[in-house]
């Protein structure tokens, strides 16, 4: 576990003092970094934002151990984020931006970097897809909820034996979704 | 012995009878393709689970991180307190931002209402993904937007409450012009807890201020976030409708 564990857990815990301290520490370096890519402020903002806010999904279980800087995994995070919203717009990518700025970063912490920052590719893949399953979301997520299946599949009109067989059928459309995605292969170990 | 998704499911969450579950161990020792199948549902399942949890507390960090991000990335904000300029600059400074203002408004053409942005809806075809929606979303990407209306019109009967599917029809109903329709999706959308809530009260006002409904329109107008991509082409719906 690295020293930087304590960002993770001050997301989690939502401690004011260590999350300060992560826009205070790394901001300036991951602004200057997006602004010299062609990101507009706004833009480096939100890319920011979003990039904690994917980083405390990830790790809301408390299982996730954080392996490198906790700087590196925030750079990569960020850099994907930016890519995706530039695919999305017009806005082009400055290339020779300033890479200078993080060279301080080992190169064995940028290979666990990207291994956490797969992980949290490869599960964002997964929601997104759920997102778009209609029915079948409506049924999973349901049958996720604490509280006793038999009432569950009471509120959805359906017998238990038929809830329960129609949230495996669709976690089987998942599973398949997923398995076929070529995105998600490529974020595979 | 096969086993089926249910017995999977069933053993992931502890619900195995003694004897099954000492059965299913054992085959787990040696059954590559159970092991598979195993972990890929318990990843499934833990995904999403934490996804849910996550976004149950996330409204309480997102309290903390805006206001640190406005401070870290927003100039305006930066500058706020502490330094004495004399007034000159002020005034200067007004009179520098004035005229920039006049040339803006004198010589470059305003945001347009239609001039906004859309995402492409993920999930379109791909090899081993073309399901009803898959292929809705290749045609909503491809901005064949009739026959997208066509599409989830088709997807919405099964699925009426499907966020993801009312967003993308309500979008391609506005660019077939079909305003009417559009609207009460947007607004349904609007009132609801989806992430397409914040979007939504912008192709509201969009939608009523094409059917010059001028007071919902700058209802929903004034509603978009100042965080949002559309609040510019909400600013100006509402000004379209002063």
């Amino acid at each position: 576990m690295h020293a930087d564990q304590k960002y993770i857990d001050a997301l989690i815990t939502h401690d004011q003092r260590l999350i300060s301290e992560i826009y205070q520490r790394f901001a300036p370096g991951m602004k200057a970094y997006l602004l010299s890519r062609g990101c507009s402020e706004d833009d480096a903002g939100d890319v920011f934002q979003e990039a904690l806010i994917d980083i405390y999904k990830l790790s809301t279980d408390k299982q996730f151990v954080l392996s490198c800087p906790f700087e590196a995994f925030l750079l990569l995070v960020c850099k994907r984020k930016f890519f995706n919203k530039t695919k999305k717009t017009s806005l082009q990518v400055v290339t020779n931006g300033e890479e200078d700025a993080y060279t301080h970063i080992p190169g064995d912490a940028n290979a666990s970097a990207e291994e956490h920052a797969n992980q949290l590719g490869r599960e964002e893949l997964v929601m997104s897809m759920l997102e778009q399953m209609g029915n079948c979301k409506e049924i999973i997520l349901k049958s996720l909820l604490k509280k006793p299946q038999e009432e569950t599949a009471e509120e959805m009109g359906m017998t238990y034996a038929y809830f329960r067989k129609r949230k495996s059928n669709c976690m089987g459309e998942l599973a398949e979704l997923v398995r076929n995605n070529p995105q998600f292969k490529s974020l595979v170990p | 012995m096969n086993y089926t998704l249910e017995d999977i499911e069933a053993y992931l969450n502890g619900e195995m009878k003694a004897v099954q579950k000492q059965e299913f161990e054992q085959q787990l020792t040696t059954d590559i393709q159970l092991q598979k199948q195993v972990e890929e549902l318990r990843f499934l399942q833990t995904t999403i689970d934490k996804h849910l949890q996550a976004e149950q507390t996330l409204p309480e960090l997102k309290k903390i991180l805006t206001p640190l991000t406005q401070t870290h990335f927003h100039k305006l904000e930066q500058q706020k307190g502490g330094k004495v300029i004399s007034m000159n600059r002020v005034f200067a400074a007004i009179a520098l931002a004035a005229s920039v203002i006049l040339i803006f408004f004198l010589f470059l053409p305003g945001v347009s209402v239609d001039g906004y942005p859309v995402d492409d809806m993920s999930g379109a075809i791909n090899r081993g993904n073309e399901t009803q929606l898959a292929k809705a979303a290749q045609l909503f990407n491809d901005q064949k937007y009739a026959e997208a209306v066509t599409a989830f019109q088709q997807l919405k009967t099964e699925s009426p409450d499907d966020a993801t599917i009312n967003y993308h029809l309500g979008i391609s109903l506005i660019k077939t012009k079909n305003f009417t329709e559009a609207l009460p999706l947007f607004e349904d959308l609007a009132k609801g807890e989806s992430v397409y809530k914040e979007d939504a009260n912008f192709f509201a006002a969009l939608s009523a201020y094409n059917l010059q409904q001028n007071d919902k329109a700058k209802e929903y107008a004034a509603a978009v976030k100042k965080e949002s991509k559309y609040y510019k082409y909400a600013k100006a719906v509402l000004k379209k409708t002063k």
